[in-house]
């Protein structure tokens, strides 16, 4: 052995030598009354019975995500798996984020484990190729991953075949629509506000006359249609003794609903090749190998997202004009959305292809040793480019070209040992590892103006009588990391059970000296229905109690080494010019790991031979030293916030499942299931009492205040306690200081007393985090047909309208303002007057509204043929389907949907243009032959 | 068994790993501690604060709240409705939560940190001395400007004179130094600057400060110390450096007339390449047409001229009027004001590729003040036609006839009247008032509290941030 060896194999040693298997005879396992529940788990590195796992782990399977129209796996298990809240996208070809149990953190994104290669986006894989997912919710099951596993992860198994050769086609076409469109004011209603607006501010003149305006246009007509998701998918699977195969071929075509596609726009869709062989084959009784690896290509059509500025946009006049050009008004400075859709063409291809290489040996009949090595590459490039907006008058816009190539490749090389002993009653799985990983990441971009587009890509080079031109390439990242891992899984008699892991991982983003952390878990069961006390009674079939903790820690966090001199502009001396680059980010020197600790217990009830499963848990995360930036004193001239080790959340609450599953006849089955998840988020300390205020900033104010005892993400504002009914009240009231007040507009909390109303009268105003996520439904099959229904929904968020806020001149207004704004004494005592005044508009309660929603969101039917019918055309099975997702959302919130996707968490509340989710109407077919 | 142990650890250890993969490697970017280490960097490092001084803080909005706005010459502009938070400037109401306010403050901050780390890292680079020393005192002289702005506006500030090793260690929550040692530190950081810089640069350098600028700024803060034997022999020392008034007003201002003979310290502005220009220009121009129409004339300044005066029909730019340079002005807001500024306009002929203005120089400092202050000095000294040489020459430029003061008392309010007409719209007014202590008397009746609006209050999150070290000023 070489000597450097020795440092790091002392714990392996020890954990080998230290499993002490007495050889003592246990007491024959008894017969088993009860349903053994003998499904298989993934949980890293391996597999494990779903009776023993002590963690919280979420199984999905291949069922659950068929028959869906989402382009990504995680889209289609909304509201189906407790602890896990899925927020999906509007867009097409966007990943949903997901949080499991509440917001680890607030760097970095949870992980998805295809196949041992290790990644955030799984955009490229064909949901029908995937067999199983297992969602690990816990600590104690997450910590074999060590540190990239700190937002949670999801092992994704891809599908094997299994006897004669079979194929699989599947196929679905799909209508989207947008349900939830704001009515907006027409024309007549957007003039009686303008004068309105103008009348309350003491103009005497410059009123619009409504018959000077021919057209009252819709916005949201204009810019949104129904649109398209189709995919076709076919595979091919089987196994003879040696080989075990799955291939695959898949075409998704999905567009948004944007009206895109006219100008130079090329359209608003996610088009994907899916393209996979997975292949296993065993070269002796000793020796198999195989390869799980897939090639994706996916393009895009991106068309700028015109929402908000459909939403601002006067509705008094036309699109187009009769001659072919593009409309315009003086009254904002708002673009056309017409012309904003048609004006700018962006398109990116991204190739994805994964190879993964595999090989398992049996050194002995129950030590097994497998190598996994995966490389991940993705090459994306594209383009966007923008005509010039000449429609405005005197505008003198150069066209705007920007092309981009980035690559990434990451290789993940995983090696296990594991040894399986059943000694009578006592069974051990033991497993020791080690997992190399590196990531690297390139991009170069390219501007250039005045290129013109000649009506072909081709025509689209920087150098093409551009000027300007500017290339940008952006640093090699090169993260790597190393770790080793040793696991024991034990039980007794299936009785008792005792599931073990340690894992060292050490992170190239650390300097030396804290480059290494160790991540210990442990979780413990009692299957006490195996007890000889509760031999005798048919009720109960299964009793378990379980119980973990472990630590976790995250490295990928901003570090005093990523503290770089940063550029202030350029500065002219005589005709030449010089960048200008200075040190003045402030870095704590000696940034470390956040971790994070997690406790998690529960109890597991089966009745009636496990027809009715209920499971219970209680789950506590405290998340420590999480970096993010902190205000610094401005003094200091800081150009950042001084990032550090600043803050500390925990996330607790009670998860509940529930399924029941029965056969009503002998030939009509009937399911249902219910789960709910409670949620309580706060911040528990923050470096030095201070406090961060970030996101969206309007006319020198932010909305979001990260701060301790709040939930990460709160919104802080002022309070509105009524609105100006007149003079008086106007008189009485405190002192407004950089916020104003008049009649018709907010009465602001006087909060601190000291009668003046400022910036210290803020306060917080609500959460985007629910108290509670619920999700069920219940299926019915039988004589061919079977129907499935799922209900889900959000309880007790908030969501801030910071489309209704942010004005700056005349925009529109929805119509719900209009209805309820104030325009005399005693019309409204909630809504102010029509204002666009900038002292009016600040954040204040009126923007939080009620965030909760439920929805139907998914409604399938489907009729299998007769299965004679189709023997006889040689087809094992035909079956067609309709299905409806997202038909009927029911919410109070005064935008397009309650679901708010935004990828940064410390703005997931704030609703910025965000794009609407789509209503699906889909008919399918699956066919086996 | 032992099979087993040899086997799986023979196995394991040939896969464990160098300390070298584990190496951090960061690939083209400068990282922080690697930089302030080659003449480049000191270049880079230097010309960081010059393009500070371009930025919104310090040429567009806050910059034009605390030193136009609040004179009685500027109004709010553009329709009332646009902007109406602005308003608190022309009225004196703002409190301590004002985010213009504030946004003013940081910025000086900011700008004077990026002195400080000019001064402190680059004399310990290996290069050329001339030329380090040069950029040091050029460092110098904007730092002592930055701080000439916050003790005018604010008062006494603390005092940070270098950055340490580790500036997240520092402790910048020190009590406020008084406005005398605040003087005196600008005042020895003017002279250490002029002391160094020279008189003129080579084309190519053109913008950076030269010893004239050193020592007219210097004369400057000495009339607000009132010291008026130093104030009167440092402008005169400018004088003798063969500056001059350019005899056409309306050249001066335009970017034909930019860095002329009296240009004494001129903020550069470019738009070609990447970096663009200020938006200075912008925010003041013809409403719609030019630009955002902010901060425009008012019609106390309206009267303030006297007949014949050219300077006002070149201050004011009225909606309607054909340019000089041939533009007919129509702004496209029909609620907007209809005077602009016409010492920030840009001529639609420069306009092609430009933005609205950005290439608009940003005028610091003009030989006309120097001339001024030189008068001043010497009218307080007791030397009537001193100081009448100085005024005449600027109002014979103006087309004025020589001044009828013949008293102490007549010159020195002939001699602010100049001021006011000279500089008008040059951010310049709010603080001459303060200075002279015609504040109380001339911005009283816009809303101007004697006692508490001679100094803008310290931001409500400057005082929170230093945990009650920082003193409020008084009255808010």
């Amino acid at each position: 052995m070489k000597q450097r060896d020795l440092k790091y194999s002392c714990l392996i040693a020890v954990l080998y030598f230290g499993m002490n298997v007495n050889a003592q005879t246990a007491p024959k396992d008894t017969a088993v009354k009860e349903q053994k529940i003998e499904e298989v788990v993934l949980i890293g590195y391996g597999g494990q019975k779903k009776l023993n796992i002590t963690g919280s782990i979420g199984t999905v399977s291949a069922k659950d995500l068929a028959d869906r129209p989402n382009s990504n796996p995680m889209s289609s298990i909304q509201g189906k798996v407790s602890g896990v809240n899925i927020v999906n996208p509007g867009a097409p070809g966007v990943s949903p984020r997901v949080d499991i149990r509440g917001i680890s953190s607030l760097n970095g994104a949870t992980v998805f484990i295809v196949d041992g290669i290790i990644t955030t986006d799984i955009s490229y894989l064909n949901p029908l190729d995937i067999e199983s997912m297992s969602i690990l919710k816990d600590p104690s099951s997450l910590a074999i991953y060590g540190s990239r596993a700190t937002n949670g992860a999801v092992i994704i198994k891809t599908k094997g075949g299994k006897g004669k050769t079979s194929f699989n086609f599947n196929s679905y076409l799909g209508v989207k629509t947008v349900p939830n469109v704001v009515d907006m004011v027409n024309k007549d209603q957007y003039i009686e506000l303008y004068n309105e607006k103008l009348k309350y501010s003491g103009a005497t003149s410059g009123f619009l006359n409504p018959n000077n305006y021919g057209t009252s246009t819709d916005w949201f007509k204009e810019i949104l249609k129904p649109s398209i998701i189709n995919s076709n998918d076919i595979s091919a699977s089987g196994s003879t003794d040696k080989i075990n195969y799955f291939l695959s071929l898949g075409y998704l075509t999905d567009q948004g609903n944007l009206d895109a596609g006219q100008g130079i726009n090329s359209g608003n869709d996610f088009k994907r090749f899916t393209s996979r062989i997975n292949v296993t084959y065993k070269l002796t009784d000793k020796l198999t190998v195989g390869t799980n690896s897939s090639w994706s290509q996916m393009s895009r059509n991106n068309a700028v997202n015109p929402l908000l500025t459909a939403y601002s946009s006067p509705p008094i006049y036309d699109p187009i004009n009769p001659d072919g050009s593009y409309g315009y008004q003086t009254l904002t400075s708002l673009a056309n959305p017409r012309a904003q859709l048609d004006l700018t063409r962006d398109r990116n291809k991204e190739n994805r292809y994964i190879i993964n290489l595999w090989g398992e040996y049996k050194i002995l009949k129950d030590l097994v040793f497998k190598t996994n090595f995966t490389q991940d590459n993705g090459d994306t490039s594209g383009f966007i480019f923008t005509n010039p907006s000449s429609y405005l008058p005197g505008n003198i816009d150069k066209s705007k070209l920007s092309k981009f190539t980035s690559n990434a490749r990451n290789y993940v090389f995983d090696n296990t040992l594991t040894w399986t002993k059943n000694l009578g009653a006592h069974h051990l799985v033991g497993l020791i590892g080690t997992s190399a990983q590196e990531a690297k990441a390139y991009k170069l971009t390219g501007k250039a103006e005045g290129v013109k587009y000649s009506g072909d890509d081709g025509s689209l080079f920087l150098i093409n009588g551009g000027t300007n031109m500017t290339v940008e390439e952006t640093e090699v990242k090169t993260s790597r990391l190393w770790g080793y891992f040793a696991r024991i899984n034990y039980d007794y008699a299936g009785k008792y059970l005792l599931n073990a892991s340690i894992r060292r991982d050490a992170s190239n983003n650390f300097s030396e000296g804290d480059r290494s952390r160790w991540f210990p878990a442990v979780g413990l069961g009692w299957v006490v229905s195996k007890e000889n006390f509760l031999a005798d009674q048919n009720i109960l079939s299964l009793l378990k109690l379980k119980a973990s903790w472990a630590k976790m820690g995250n490295p990928d966090v901003p570090r005093s080494y990523d503290n770089r001199a940063i550029k202030i502009g350029g500065a002219y001396f005589g005709n030449t010019g010089i960048d200008g680059y200075s040190t003045t980010d402030i870095y704590d020197l000696n940034i470390g790991w956040e971790t994070i600790e997690g406790k998690d217990a529960g109890v597991e009830l089966g009745f009636f031979n496990n027809k009715l499963t209920l499971e219970a848990n209680y789950y506590r995360k405290d998340s420590r030293d999480v970096v993010y930036p902190i205000t610094q004193p401005a003094i200091s001239g800081a150009s950042n916030k001084l990032t550090t080790n600043a803050f500390s959340f925990y996330n607790k609450g009670f998860e509940f499942n529930l399924a029941y599953n029965t056969n009503i006849t002998d030939k009509i089955k009937f399911g249902v299931y219910g789960n709910l998840t409670t949620l309580d988020n706060q911040i528990t300390s923050v470096y030095n009492n201070s406090f961060n205020e970030t996101g969206p900033y309007l006319f020198g104010n932010t909305i979001t205040r990260l701060e301790k005892g709040q939930a990460v993400g709160s919104f802080y504002g002022y309070n509105v306690v009524g609105v100006f009914q007149n003079q008086a009240q106007v008189n009485s009231a405190p002192t407004y200081s950089s916020v104003k007040k008049q009649v018709g507009g907010f009465m602001f909390e006087d909060r601190d007393g000291n009668g003046v109303i400022d910036s210290r009268d803020k306060t917080f105003l609500g959460s985007p985090i629910p108290d509670y996520t619920y999700g069920f439904g219940f299926n019915l099959s039988g004589y061919n047909f079977d129907f499935a229904i799922d209900f889900q929904g959000v309880q007790g968020n908030k969501i801030y309208n910071y489309n209704r806020e942010q004005r700056y001149g005349n925009e529109s207004w929805d119509l719900d303002m209009y209805k309820n704004r104030w325009h005399g004494e005693g019309t409204s005592n909630t809504n102010s007057a029509i204002s666009t005044d900038q002292q009016i508009i600040v954040p204040s309660s009126f923007y939080v509204e009620d965030g909760s929603f439920f929805r139907v969101r998914n409604i399938l039917l489907g009729y299998t043929l007769g299965s004679d019918f189709t023997k006889s055309l040689n087809i094992q099975k035909l079956r067609v389907y309709i299905s409806a997702q997202n038909p009927w959302t029911s919410f109070k919130y005064n935008g397009f949907s309650p679901e708010i996707l935004n990828s940064d968490r410390v703005q997931m509340g704030v609703d910025n243009n965000i794009t609407p989710i789509s209503a699906i109407y889909t008919l399918g077919l699956n066919l086996t032959f | 068994m032992k099979k087993i142990i040899i086997s799986s650890i023979l196995i394991l250890s040939s896969l464990s790993c160098s300390n070298d993969f584990l190496e951090n490697r960061v690939e083209n970017a400068v990282l922080a501690e690697e930089f302030f280490k080659t003449e480049a960097d000191a270049m880079s490092g230097t010309a960081a604060i010059y393009a500070f001084l371009k930025g919104w803080d310090n040429s567009a909005f806050p910059f034009q709240y605390v030193m136009g706005v609040t004179g009685d010459d500027v109004v709010k502009g553009s329709n009332p409705g646009d902007s109406s938070f602005i308003n608190v400037y022309d009225n004196y109401s703002y409190t301590v939560s004002d985010a213009g306010i504030e946004g003013y403050w940081k910025a000086q901050w900011k700008g004077i940190a990026l002195c400080n780390r000019v001064i402190t890292h680059v004399p310990l680079i290996e290069m050329n001395v001339n030329l380090k020393n040069r950029l040091v005192a050029e460092a110098k002289f904007l730092k002592a400007y930055f701080y000439f702005n916050l003790v005018r506006l604010w008062g006494g500030v603390p005092i940070f004179d270098n950055i340490p090793e580790n500036p997240s260690d520092f402790n910048y929550n020190i009590p406020r130094n008084s406005v005398n040692e605040v003087y005196d530190y600008i005042i020895k950081n003017l002279n250490e600057a002029a002391d160094v810089l020279p008189l003129s640069y080579p084309a190519s350098d053109l913008g950076r400060v030269t010893k004239g600028a050193a020592k007219g700024m210097l004369s400057k803060v000495y009339l607000y110390k009132k010291d008026w034997q130093k104030a009167y022999d440092t402008s005169n020392e400018v004088i003798a450096m063969g500056y001059s008034l350019d005899p056409n007003f309306n050249h001066l201002f335009r970017i034909e007339g930019e860095f002329g003979s009296e240009s004494v310290f001129e903020v550069n502005n470019q738009c070609t390449g990447a970096f663009g220009g200020s938006q200075y220009a912008q925010v003041q121009g013809v409403r719609n047409q030019f630009g955002w129409g902010f901060f425009t004339p008012s019609p106390a300044l309206e009267n303030a001229f006297e007949p014949g005066d050219i300077r006002k029909e070149l201050t004011i730019l009225r909606n309607g009027e054909t340019t000089p340079e041939g533009d007919l002005i129509a702004m496209q807001d029909p609620l907007s004001v209809t005077t602009f500024n016409q010492k920030v306009y840009v001529p639609k002929s420069h306009q092609t590729g430009c933005d609205q203005g950005s290439e608009q120089n940003i005028r610091i400092l003009r030989f006309a003040d120097i001339l001024l202050i030189n008068a001043e000095a010497a009218n307080e000294l007791g030397n009537i036609s001193g100081a009448a040489t100085s005024l005449n020459k600027v109002r014979n430029r103006a087309a004025l006839a020589n001044t009828t003061a013949s008293t102490q008392a007549t010159m020195r309010a002939a001699i602010w009247q100049e001021r006011r007409v000279e500089l008008a719209m040059e951010n310049d007014r709010f603080p001459d008032l303060l200075r002279t202590g015609q504040a109380a008397t001339v911005l009283g009746p816009l809303g101007f509290t004697s006692g508490k609006n001679e100094l803008l209050p310290i931001p409500l999150n400057a005082i929170n941030d230093s945990n009650g070290i920082l003193t409020q000023n008084p009255g808010y």
